[in-house]
């Protein structure tokens, strides 16, 4: 009769503490911000970031009637305060958003803008990773169909 | 597309390249690949409609040998293929191990509805080669009798090959891995792949039932901003699964007096990846198997029961949105009284 081998208890404690977010906390210490070239280096990748995303034919229709230098402003201030740049943003994703109809799909294209503007403009990746992941988590609040 | 087909014309790749049918099938499957690349890659700017492949590159994951979105061994909670939670996605695979004794092709195909529901196919072929010869003597030794003595579904010979079909249900629960960040919370899926094993005397002649479930559990978490400010992917599953060697060698087995039983185990799996880019990604996977005893409590029985967990560690790369090309090294362990059945896996993955 066959018993089995003792890599299957172990596998039990290595799968569930794998689960546990020991990768999640570590960003803290590092000054994003200036990786982005600070607050001229976040604005050039705004400008630029929206203008391919306004001639994305996947959504550049959401953004006809978009006033663009006051989302590029905007923008540059809350990308500010989300990679530590000390600038105060305060507006409510789920209110600007909440009338556009954004799908799932369309969100994603433009944070696949949002990461090809940033290759081409060589932001380190773990600053670029840093901004995704923040941004990826407002997708309740932008998406509503 | 040529490389696949000069690894299916390996020299020890005999049975399957002189069957006209499995050759048919296969390349139909090429040149379903083919044209759904061709086709996505077209509609790829065309706007966010329904095929549109929503979903950011590798997401869909790749295909595990049992037809699921997952790693190479495991299914993951992920919905196969790029749609979104208004959008159809899909996937078509293409898999070669090659281990000491044996050679495994498998194919099939996902589609993914609404990011919610995954159904699958997969074809696995297990060719034994020149190693059934092998089998067919070793079993004739322990009963002390000549070859043509054995009962037919246990004669071997050259060339044979185990198969089986594999039908998949997978429905997401909850979550999302990449909208998920700065949570612990996971996206988690069950599912059940329902397998079919061709070969029904040669299992039954093993004591087992050629064919039966695979239920799982599984929870996928994706850090975009993990390891070294890289996408760090971790996965575990529950199965709940009686399938001897993943249903290859059936599923259940004998209880101490001789009579078939078929008691559900529950077994640990997961996987973990580190991207090395946003498109290549170095892994590895644990995936713990049942052990039931086969053939009889005897010597003979002990060798072709013993069972390994399977394990890999793999290299996927994405050179396009819609493709990807993964090599592993597997380690199967023992199968089939052969021990150190470990080798070279290669996968292609074609999706929309
Ligand atoms: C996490 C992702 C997103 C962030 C952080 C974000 C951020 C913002 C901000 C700060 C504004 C205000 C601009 C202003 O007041 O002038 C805005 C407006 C807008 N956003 Fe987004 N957005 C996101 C995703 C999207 C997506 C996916 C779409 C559609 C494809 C979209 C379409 C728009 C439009 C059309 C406006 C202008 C609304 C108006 O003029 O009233 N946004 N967004």
């Amino acid at each position: 009769m066959i018993t089995r081998n003792s890599q299957f208890h172990r596998a039990w404690v290595l799968g569930v503490l794998l689960m546990l977010p020991a990768v999640a906390a570590q960003a803290a210490g590092a000054d994003y911000y200036a990786q982005f070239g600070g607050a001229a280096g976040m604005r050039a990748l705004v400008n630029a970031f929206v203008n391919r995303v306004v001639i994305d034919p996947r959504i550049s229709a959401y953004f006809r009637r978009t006033n663009i230098p006051a989302l590029k402003a905007a923008l540059a201030l809350q990308f500010c305060q989300l990679e530590g740049g000390n600038c105060k943003f305060s507006m409510s994703m789920h209110a600007v958003h909440a009338q556009l109809g954004v799908t799932q799909a369309a969100f994603n294209a433009l944070a696949n803008d949002l990461y090809l503007t940033m290759d081409r403009r060589a932001i380190p990746m773990a600053a670029q990773n840093n901004l995704l992941a923040k941004l990826a988590a407002m997708e309740p609040q932008v998406v509503t169909r | 597309m040529k490389s696949i087909q000069t690894t299916k014309r390996s020299p020890t790749d005999h049975s399957l390249c002189e069957d006209p049918r499995v050759r048919r099938r296969v390349s139909l499957l090429y040149a379903g690949i083919i044209a759904v690349a061709f086709v996505c890659s077209a509609s790829a700017r065309a706007g966010t409609g329904i095929l549109d492949a929503g979903r950011l590159t590798a997401t869909g994951a790749v295909t595990a040998v049992d037809g699921s979105a997952g790693g190479g061994i495991n299914p993951w909670a992920v919905i196969a293929g790029y749609g979104t939670n208004r959008q159809i996605g899909g996937s078509t695979f293409y898999t070669h191990l090659t281990l000491p004794n044996f050679q495994l092709n498998a194919y099939g195909a996902a589609i993914g509805l609404f990011d919610r529901v995954e159904l699958s196919y997969a074809r696995q072929d297990f060719s034994l080669g020149n190693t059934g010869a092998q089998l067919d003597g070793a079993i004739a030794g322990f009963f002390g009798a000549p070859v043509s003595g054995l009962p037919a579904p246990l004669q071997f010979g050259a060339n044979d090959t185990l198969s089986q079909d594999i039908i998949g249900l997978k429905v997401r629960l909850f979550g999302n891995i990449v909208y998920d960040q700065g949570t612990l919370l996971p996206e988690v899926s069950v599912g059940v792949h329902y397998h079919q094993n061709n070969n029904t005397a040669t299992i039954r002649a093993l004591g087992a039932r050629p064919n039966g479930s695979t239920f799982y559990i599984s929870a996928s978490k994706l850090y975009l901003d993990g390891l070294f400010g890289r996408y760090t992917f971790v996965d575990f599953n529950l199965n709940v699964t009686d399938a001897n060697q993943n249903g290859l060698l059936g599923f259940g087995g004998l209880d101490r007096n001789g009579a078939f039983s078929n008691r559900y185990h529950l077994e640990p799996a997961f996987s973990i990846a580190q991207f090395i880019t946003r498109t290549m990604a170095v892994g590895y996977e644990f995936r713990a198997m049942p052990q039931n005893q086969l053939v009889g409590y005897n010597a003979l029985g002990d060798a072709v029961s013993r069972t390994s967990d399977w394990q890999d560690i793999f290299l996927a790369y994405f050179p396009a949105k819609f493709v990807s090309i993964t090599a592993a090294y597997a380690r199967l362990g023992a199968i089939a009284s052969l021990p150190g059945q470990n080798g070279l896996y290669l996968s292609l993955n074609a999706s929309f």
